[in-house]
């Protein structure tokens, strides 16, 4: 076929298949306006030309061409593949997370972990799918049918899964960062302390949640860049089980990490429409402190017990609302009641009415 | 470091085989005085094995921390563990808002006078304290 227009249009529907298919599996009432999730969407395929235009630069001024100095420098083939792939995952890495940035920062859509999880598979979803377009389009003379059918099959099951883990996981991390501040207060309530976070703040001389934000960005970039590096690599040399392993088991962790209730937390709320706490800031204080000592005992029921009663009093507090969630994540899995028997009640029997009505309206949530 | 003081005595009940404590607790117990306090307190798990219940009077205690709570919990797990009875009386608003948030108040009585909590341990009756026998560091008088 030798109309390059018309091959463009069929690798553009043809690309557009499995984003229709991945898409309802992360976005279903995920709560994100539809507008917000379109523009995101355009900004992630805009993402891959990008990428493409920097590399049109460094032709244009060779002496910017990373790529090619890395090829020249390093002699061994393995080292140099890995280089170049870890060099590369960044860009791209880089360049999928700040189309996220440009997004929340315009429409404040990040308002949930999941939320920042969420936006970040998408952008990998444009990006992803812009690539597809490319490969298809540029394949399309050079190879038989059933080739191109083997390509097109393997890019849109693993390649672009393999996008959404590695953005979905940076932005998990980014979601992390945007909350430091609860998510610090909490921690140090129970007794942990980020070591990296606090040689951060004692070497820049900035807060501790601050430092917190910038190593969970460093920490969430870095596992992005490191899994998409080992990804090509294996691809490279044509090691294609563990990339199926990968591939199946970053797909389950980020359902995973999208089932928490700490991920479904709305952190971020209009100043003007918090509520007062109708509790005595040293009292509550003494109370959150047990809520640390208790998690950290594993006493989960007793801490959402604590937690319903003291949110009636402060409903906006950011902090005991991840006690909260952490604490029923906790006694999520397989067997809820085996799991609080072993960890508060020494008895089945010996759970109280309240015990039942909390892990009874837990229960029930998590059916409905 | 912060003032606390425990003060113990027996309280005297209807039936022989039963006892009971009442502790007298004021200042504030923080991090720098509760655990060698609470020690004063299991010391008594140690010379009374069973049958043992304990009235708390919280009137001259201003503050307790959390670690203080922790304790009074697992004095309740001990107590009702060994078929005795756990009640508090006389506490300040804020230490009562307190255990209400915890949920301690569903497990333990809060009466607003002594006599009333002592007589809830003492199967409805009023009840007298009498000078505890041979306990090192307590002070104890006669009501």
């Amino acid at each position: 076929m030798d109309n390059k227009a018309l091959i463009l249009g069929i690798s553009t529907l043809v690309a557009a298949i499995p984003v229709a298919i991945w898409i309802p599996l992360f976005f279903k009432q995920s709560g994100i306006s539809k507008t917000h999730l379109g523009i995101l969407f355009f900004i992630g395929i805009l993402t891959a030309p990008a990428l493409l235009g920097i590399q049109y630069v460094w032709q244009i001024y060779p002496t910017l061409d990373v790529a090619s100095l890395i090829e020249t420098s390093i002699e061994k083939v393995s080292v140099m593949y890995m280089v170049l792939f870890v060099f590369f995952g960044m860009l791209e890495e880089v360049i999928k997370h700040f189309a996220v940035r440009i997004i929340d920062k315009r429409t404040l859509a990040v308002k949930t972990v999941n939320d920042a999880l969420r936006l970040s598979i998408l952008s990998a979803l444009g990006f992803s799918f812009a690539e597809n377009i490319y490969y298809l389009s540029q394949l399309w003379n050079n190879l038989s049918a059933g080739e191109l059918f083997s390509v097109y099959v393997f890019r849109s099951g693993f390649t672009m899964c393999a996008h959404m883990i590695f953005s979905g996981i940076f932005g998990y991390y980014f979601g992390i960062s945007k909350f430091s501040i609860d998510i610090t207060n909490q921690e140090k309530l129970v007794g942990r302390e980020d070591r990296i976070a606090k040689i951060i703040s004692e070497v820049t001389n900035k807060p501790l949640a601050e430092s917190y934000k910038e190593k969970m960005i460093l920490k969430g970039l870095l596992i992005a860049v490191v899994m998409h590096a080992i990804f090509n690599y294996l691809l490279q040399y044509n090691i294609l089980i563990p990339v199926i392993l990968f591939v199946v088991g970053g797909f389950l962790y980020l359902r995973f990490l999208l089932k928490r209730k700490t991920g479904h937390l709305v952190l971020i709320s209009d100043i003007s429409e918090k509520k007062k706490s109708m509790f005595g800031k040293k009292d509550e204080d003494v109370v959150l402190e047990l809520l640390g000592m208790w998690f950290k005992d594993k006493r989960y029921v007793d801490v959402i017990h604590i937690c319903e009663r003291l949110l009636e009093r402060d409903p906006d507090n950011n902090v005991v609302k991840l006690f909260k969630a952490k604490a029923t994540d906790q006694i999520e899995g397989g067997n809820v009641y085996q799991k609080i028997l072993t960890t508060v009640l020494k008895d089945k029997d010996d759970l109280s009415t309240r015990d039942r009505s909390v892990i009874d309206k837990y229960l029930e949530k998590k059916t409905s | 470091m912060a003032e606390a003081t425990i003060i113990t005595e027996d309280i005297l009940l209807k039936d022989p085989n039963k006892k009971a404590k009442l502790l007298t607790i004021s200042g504030q117990l923080d991090e720098t005085n509760i655990d060698s306090k609470a020690q004063e307190v299991y010391k008594i798990f140690e010379e009374i094995p069973g049958n043992l219940s304990l009235v708390f009077d919280f009137a001259g205690l201003e503050y307790m921390n959390s670690k203080s709570i922790g304790y009074l919990t697992d004095w309740y797990g001990k107590v009702t563990e060994r078929g005795g009875k756990v009640v508090i009386s006389r506490a300040k608003p804020n230490i009562k808002d307190i255990l209400q948030v915890v949920g301690l108040t569903q497990l333990i009585n809060i009466y607003e006078s002594l006599d009333e909590a002592k007589a809830s341990v003492n199967d409805g009756q009023s009840a007298v304290a009498a000078p505890a026998q041979g306990q090192e560091g307590t002070t104890t008088y006669n009501l």
